[in-house]
């Protein structure tokens, strides 16, 4: 869980005690008013301000499951927002490189066919030596927190795009949304991305951790309850866990008793009467294996629980612009 | 004495006219809304830098929103050769024309994709009179005067590669003390347009729009 951290600072133009919330970079001093500002590396918190109402995320939940022929009662929606490291800059430098050039080299040669001479084309590669001037931006998102679901359907990048920024308040955003906590600095990230970049310098490096709000919406079927769960940017479902019903189900395990009943009374005919249409052995053995199939299937469930995605399967996404 | 594990603090006024600066979360450098001076955080301490802004053009139609760039005077020199390529020839114009580059000072999302503006002002080498002193309250500058510099740099010689390889050229490049300019655009809520250009950005790559606004809300009110 978020656990609010302050940070213990000494006001320079009165002197007076204060605390600061991590996450803030600006306060005022409580005594003199003085506006003060932290002068270290500092890693703002942002939260990305949800597209979606509660209503909208399940609208888009029953929408969803309504095309996928899944009728449940969807419950109250909770708001999760799961915190992103984000690291981004420009990359600079010169860099030393060699292209290949095209040339076609021409020969004349004798051809004993017609008796004269052709012209022979052959396409070489010259290396020439180029200098390439680098700006370009650099980019990374990446997970901070662990959540309850599988983040690999989400696309940070695009939702990170279209999102409108707000500063993080832990204490406001408490009240209304679950806060996942970092588990890992983002400055710890930063320097694992810009290690060893070659010659390229790393510049306006800025620091952030963006938390991106999810809906995550229980739902009520007849296998139990469940979650979907809807990003709150573009609204689409990324993640969801529910009971997956077996077409006709219900009369499988009737339709299996059918030749149970059948064989084992071809084969009971048999011992009684003497009498039997089919060999009683064989009857009896379909007759057996039918009714066991039978009654093992009507002691199953009509659902099997599928999850999506499957953790661990999809590759995150990450944006290295 | 200030405990040594507690974080270092700046009292943000104008170390001129003593007025509090507005500040947002990922600024480095302020402009002074009262006397328009310009003051950088540089190795823990406000130190002054040279401070101007552009007059909006006058028929503006739309609300001005006043953005950050860190500006510099430029001199770029190509010496061609003995023997003068065309490219050569060309690279020397081109370096030759640049007078002042621009760095785009506030946050923006991916600045490269969505359209940095600071290099469309350097090639465009726009004529405007820079005005010093109290002008239009702006948001502060995201990036370092010392990072805009580097950057500036390799936007010239980005321009001049363009026209010749810089790999076989004899260039010198010098770029002055950094100035935090004012340079205005229009808000259009959805867009921020360049008035001269007519570019636009959309308002979303800003990150610090909602903030930059909401200040110039309250100077209005």
């Amino acid at each position: 869980m978020n656990e609010l951290q302050l940070l213990a600072l000494t006001c320079p133009q009165c002197g007076a005690p204060g605390l600061i919330r991590e996450g803030t970079r600006i306060t005022d001093c409580e005594r003199c008013g003085a506006r003060l500002i932290l002068t270290e590396t500092f890693s703002p918190k942002y939260e990305a301000e949800s597209n979606l109402s509660a209503a909208q995320a399940v609208t888009a939940a029953r929408s969803w499951l309504s095309k996928r022929g899944h009728p449940a009662m969807l419950g109250r929606p909770e708001l999760v927002l799961i915190p992103y490291h984000e690291v981004s800059g420009r990359r600079i430098g010169v860099f030393e490189r060699k292209l290949p050039v095209r040339r076609e080299v021409h020969r004349t040669a004798y051809s004993p066919q017609s008796g004269g001479t052709e012209v022979e084309t052959k396409v070489v590669y010259d290396e020439k030596e180029d200098t390439k001037v680098m700006v370009a931006d650099v980019q990374y998102l990446t997970p901070a927190a662990r959540a309850p679901w599988e983040l690999g359907m989400f696309d940070a990048p695009s939702a990170r795009q279209m999102a409108r920024l707000r500063t993080f308040d832990l204490v406001e955003t408490q009240r209304r949304a679950t806060v996942y906590a970092e588990e890992q600095s983002v400055s710890a990230m930063a320097e694992q991305r810009f290690a060893d970049k070659g010659a390229a310098e790393m510049v306006a490096v800025s620091r952030r951790t963006l938390f991106f709000p999810f809906w995550s919406i229980p739902m009520q079927t007849e296998a139990g309850s469940y979650e979907v769960v809807v990003e709150g940017i573009s609204g689409s479902v990324i993640a969801w866990r529910l009971p997956e019903v077996f077409r006709a189900s219900s009369l499988s395990w009737a339709l299996l008793a059918v030749p149970g009943a059948l064989g084992l009374g071809q084969a009971l005919r048999a011992a009684l009467f003497d009498t039997s249409m089919i060999d009683p052995v064989i009857a009896f053995a379909i007759g057996a294996i039918a009714c066991g199939a039978a009654l093992y299937r009507s002691n199953k469930p009509d659902w099997i629980i599928r999850e999506w995605p499957q953790p661990d399967t999809i590759a995150r996404l990450e944006r290295h612009a | 004495m200030p405990d040594a594990r507690q974080p270092r603090v700046l009292a943000l006024r104008c170390q001129a006219c003593r007025s509090s600066l507005p500040a947002a979360s990922n600024d480095v450098a302020f402009r002074c809304p009262q006397c328009g001076r310009a003051w950088e955080i540089e190795a823990g301490v406000l130190r002054e830098r040279k401070s101007s802004y552009v007059a909006p053009p006058q028929a503006a139609k739309h609300p001005l929103l006043y953005l950050p760039y860190w500006s510099f005077d430029v001199s770029a020199r190509v010496d061609p050769g003995v023997v003068r390529s065309d490219g050569e020839l060309k690279a020397r114009d081109r370096a030759a024309k640049f007078k002042r580059g621009y760095v785009s000072a506030y946050a923006i999302f991916r600045p490269t994709y969505v359209g940095e503006w600071g290099i469309t002002y350097m090639r465009l080498q726009p004529d405007w009179e820079a005005v010093h002193g109290h002008g239009p309250e702006s948001p502060g500058a995201t990036i370092s005067s010392r990072d805009a510099k580097e950057i500036v740099r390799h936007y010239i010689l980005a321009e001049i590669d363009r026209a010749a390889d810089i790999g076989g050229l004899d260039y010198t490049i010098e770029v002055s003390d950094p100035e935090l300019w004012a340079i205005p655009c229009y808000d259009l809520g959805e867009m921020i347009r360049c008035p001269w250009t007519r570019a636009e950005l959309p308002a979303l790559a800003l990150d610090d729009l909602s903030e930059i606004r909401r200040g110039r809300e309250r100077l209005q009110a």
